[in-house]
């Protein structure tokens, strides 16, 4: 046997580690079930898993298990989240954090991160994980065209409302 | 496996303290220290022990997790705890930084053996921190040799030395971080020893760096700056852009000397006695080749009064890379690619004259034009004063504008003697020159110049002289 001391090498998920992990997202519910929102174990292993891979395809490597906790703890409260889309927005959400957090190249920490991915879908996405992937990374990076978009929707509702004078 | 058993495992990997009656140290084993690589003495050390059955598949468990746990915590370091992920990247940079370290440490120590008892018996966060001071010291004390090296300079021309002695060095005690790049050189130090550093990373390699060129610069010190240059100009009239070893020409040139009994310090060879000296060696094996070396350098270093012993180990420790270079050379009968004719003093040029932009076609043609239209002399030179911005143009004008050997002199009268010191060396009146070579405007002014030269007092014109003699063609 030889140590093997390459880090892609030394994160492969033991069991051990990967109940741990579902452990820590199942404790959740204690804190949002008085919010209608729960998971199950099945649930819980998929988020796992969905972390893991996000992880992979970015390119990172994690040392606790706290980011869906802090995730699932901050959107819980959102307007946009019910039983029925909690699993699914919580998956996206996780693969989002992952990705913004490597073509900001780190330049926010994971409380800063979430706090823009939650006032953003709470905002201008109205809950659309879809939008706040295609909108989120240029506007966290770009924040002054944040500015122009808010005119350009002005504009187009203006312009709606014209039409829909003209209509009538 | 039961469950007890199960849990037993468990805990022992996950908790860092190592249960010492499990991990009995043993004091029967001796490692070898030519088996350890030297670059990544940690990873090789358990591998070989590993390999000897020193070391149980449990401790190498024991040692991946504490490893892990070590990196977790350098990345909250890193992260300043705000973040819980990094790229992989920096995890490998800081995985690198941790495993040189610790291997910074035990390497320290006087054998693997007791660096192997060290890693099985203390927790390698622990070793980390020993490392860590470990490496505090290395710097303290690589800055420190630097300042000696400083103090005591080669002063020599060469670029690739000054970049790298005086600025690399100090370029990399500003970046260099033992915490997280411990195992970083950040720079290139591109100006090479006589023996190149191998296998050694971040402040191993620059501290082994400084110390070939403390040994270097002892010896080159010795001999007379000027000497050593024009020996070295011998070598290349432009080794000062060369990226080359200063010492080893001037060790293999000090030796050659020496067999020939010459002056050592003086480093003043012809081509009949490198012919003389290649008579003498070339019937050497190399090991006789080596011992008559090694006889010349103990002497020679009596001769030029070197006393400092590590600096003499240093010395006769690289002779090697100096037997193969001659020997090779005397195979080759190419003696004289290695022993050097030093090059003739010449006079130092010191000025460089560097001429303004021409003015464009355009703007010569309108001032030609106005010059033409110009009733007087005095508008004609008023004029070319105002709009002549280099030399180069005053020539043009000389010639194009047909000036008058008055005109001429009446701009000579107001240029400074610096350009008055470059226009005589380009427009030289000698018998030599051919008037076929020059036009009439050429000759003319030569001659201006010589007459303007004349006119100047005694000491104007010395101060012309020596302008002339330090100015580079």
């Amino acid at each position: 046997m030889q140590l093997d001391l390459k880090v892609a090498n030394i994160f492969a998920f033991t069991p051990a580690t990967l109940e741990k992990n579902i452990e820590s997202v199942l404790r959740c519910n204690d804190f949002t079930e008085p919010k209608g929102l729960s998971l199950n174990y099945a649930q819980a292993l998929y988020l796992v898993d969905t972390r893991t891979n996000s992880l992979k395809s970015n390119g990172r490597i994690e040392f606790s298990d706290s980011i869906i906790g802090k995730i699932i703890y901050t959107f819980s409260d959102s307007a946009y989240i019910d039983n029925i889309n909690y699993e699914d927005t919580i998956h996206d959400l996780i693969e989002l954090f992952y990705y913004f957090k490597n073509e900001s190249l780190d330049r926010y920490n994971d409380d800063q991160l979430i706090a823009y991915l939650y006032s953003a879908f709470e905002g201008y996405c109205q809950g659309s994980t879809e939008l706040l992937a295609s909108k989120g990374l240029e506007k966290l990076l770009h924040p002054e065209t944040a500015i122009e978009d808010e005119l350009e929707i002005k504009i187009s509702d203006i312009q709606l409302e014209a039409i829909d004078e003209l209509e009538l | 496996m039961n469950n007890d058993s199960t849990n037993e495992r468990k805990n022992k990997l996950l908790n860092p303290i190592v249960d010492q009656e499990t991990f009995a140290v043993s004091k029967n084993y001796v490692l070898d220290k030519k088996q350890i690589d030297k670059r990544f003495y940690f990873q090789s050390l358990v591998d070989t022990a590993s390999l000897m059955g020193l070391i149980e598949d449990e401790m190498l468990d024991h040692f991946q997790v504490s490893l892990i746990a070590l990196l977790g915590f350098k990345v909250d370091q890193f992260t300043q705890g705000k973040s819980s992920s990094v790229r992989m990247e920096i995890a490998e940079m800081l995985m690198k930084s941790n495993l040189f370290t610790i291997s910074h440490y035990l390497k320290s120590l006087d054998s693997p053996d007791d660096a192997l008892h060290i890693i099985k018996t203390t927790p390698l966060k622990e070793v980390y921190e020993l490392g860590l001071n470990c490496i505090n010291e290395s710097i303290k004390k690589a800055k420190k040799l630097h300042k000696i090296i400083l103090s005591t300079l080669y002063h020599t021309p060469n670029e690739t030395y000054n970049e790298t002695v005086v600025e690399g060095i100090k370029g990399f005690f500003k970046l260099y971080d033992p915490s997280f790049e411990a195992h970083s050189i950040h720079i290139t130090a591109d100006y090479p020893t006589i023996k190149p550093i191998e296998n050694l990373d971040g402040i191993e390699f620059i501290l082994a760096f400084l110390q070939s060129i403390y040994h270097e610069n002892k010896f080159c010190n010795s001999f007379n700056t000027g000497d050593t240059h024009l020996y070295l100009k011998g070598l290349h009239a432009h080794y000062d852009l060369l990226i080359i070893n200063l010492f080893e020409p001037l060790l293999t040139g000090a030796i050659a000397c020496h067999i020939l009994g010459l002056e050592v310090n003086k480093l003043l060879l012809n081509p009949f006695q490198i012919e003389r000296l290649y008579t003498e060696l070339h019937t050497l094996s190399k090991q006789a080749l080596y011992h008559k070396f090694k006889e010349s350098t103990i002497a020679l270093l009596d001769q030029l009064r070197f006393d400092h012993a590590s600096s003499k180990r240093y010395i006769i420790g690289v002779l090697p890379v100096i037997v193969s270079r001659v020997y090779l050379a005397l195979k080759m009968d190419t003696l004289e690619q290695v022993i050097y004719i030093k090059a003739a003093p010449t006079k130092d040029k010191e000025l460089l004259y560097h001429a303004a932009p021409k003015m464009n076609d355009e703007l010569f043609r309108i001032v030609l034009e106005e010059l033409s239209e110009c009733r007087y002399s005095s508008d004609r030179v008023a004029l070319i004063l105002k709009e002549v911005k280099s030399l180069e143009d005053l020539e043009d004008f000389v010639e194009e504008a047909s000036l008058s050997k008055s005109e001429i002199k009446a701009i000579l009268s107001k240029l400074p003697l610096i350009e008055i010191a470059v226009l005589i060396e380009r427009h030289p009146l000698t018998v030599q020159i051919s008037v076929t070579d020059r036009t009439t405007q050429e000759l003319l002014l030569s001659q201006c110049l010589e007459e303007h030269k004349n006119k100047l007092s005694v000491s104007m014109q010395h101060a012309l002289k020596r302008l002339s003699y330090h100015l580079s063609k």
